[in-house]
């Protein structure tokens, strides 16, 4: 497309759209830098310069224009993915963007934490049968607890699941781990830019 | 200013009615779709959002577009349209829009909000 008529400013605005959309497959990038420019075209045979001025401002930046197109795709791919991990890559990406993302970022991290910690207490019992378990006291000695608590309190308590533990934690775990992805997933599909 | 963010919020959701709506009768360009916007739905959302947001809605398959150069023209230009599921989706968003208004509206007049003709 001929944009010769175009000021240097928008043909540098457009050089710098098209370098930001960089991340899209390079039909989809054309598109959108060809109808940006079109439009700065149109907006000018209409009422010259100064409304391909008013159209550089509305978009804002180049970069934070791009981010428009991106932001959806990369929540996309990250939710089509099924990928935990990828997911709250996407997520740490978000939290950047504010506090309620930030928030959100956090407590699936938590989350993903405990899931890991019953996941590792699930094994270590595999490995050391003796001294993990979920260890409930003695009378007089009040304790609750999943793992191992060290000689003295395991001499004072007893162990309740036995080898159970083992699928227990796993299918826990598992559960845990499906139930939060899957939660992550509506949490990052809430951030989809609307407009 | 408050007003101007619940104002902006309320916005969003219409703008995605307003675009398809604007495609209802026939194809149209982007500048064209930002007129509709402002002209009849007076929603002055910036020309840095009709891009994303038809982008959005081509994704998700309400619209198409085609590359077209039409006569007498010095660009080319994109022009949208709805696609069938466009099409269905606009109507039920068109209904869905309309009984809210008609309630809220009467809403309003009930609690004595809406000055009426004298």
């Amino acid at each position: 497309m001929n944009d010769s008529k175009l000021s240097v400013a928008a043909r540098d605005y457009l050089a710098r759209l098209e370098k930001a959309l960089k991340p899209l497959p390079r039909e989809e990038r054309a598109d959108i830098v060809n109808e940006t420019r079109s439009h700065f075209c149109e907006r000018r045979a209409a009422e010259g310069d100064a409304a391909v001025e008013a159209a550089m401002a509305a978009m804002g930046k180049a970069d934070a224009y791009a981010r428009q197109f991106l932001r959806n795709r990369n929540i996309d791919r990250a939710v089509a993915s099924n990928s935990g991990l990828r997911m709250m890559s996407q997520s740490l990406r978000l939290a950047t963007t504010g506090l309620e993302a930030l928030f959100g970022f956090a407590l699936f991290a938590v989350q993903y934490l405990v899931i890991a910690v019953i996941l590792f207490v699930g094994v270590y019992k595999a490995i050391n049968p003796g001294s993990v378990g979920l260890w409930l006291g003695r009378p007089g000695f009040p304790l609750f607890f999943l793992g191992d608590p060290g000689p003295v309190a395991r001499a004072n308590a007893d162990e309740a699941l036995g080898f159970w533990l083992v699928p227990i934690c796993g299918f826990l775990a598992v559960g845990l781990y499906l139930g939060t992805t899957r939660l992550l997933k509506r949490f990052l599909l809430s951030f989809k830019a609307k407009i | 200013m408050d007003l101007d963010r619940w104002k902006s919020q309320m916005l969003k959701g219409a703008a995605e009615l307003a675009a398809l709506a604007s495609l209802a009768k026939a194809e149209r360009y982007g500048l064209e779709i930002l007129a509709d916007l402002s002209d009849y739905a007076g929603l002055d959302i910036s020309e840095g959002s009709v891009y994303p947001l038809l982008n959005r809605l081509q994704k998700e398959g309400k619209v198409t577009s085609q590359w077209r150069h039409p006569q007498g023209t010095a660009h080319p230009r994109k022009y949208y349209r709805l696609t069938r599921e466009g099409r269905r989706f606009l109507a039920r968003m068109s209904q869905t829009w309309l009984d809210f208004a008609s309630r809220m509206d009467a809403l309003l007049r009930e609690k004595g909000l809406v000055e009426e003709e004298r």
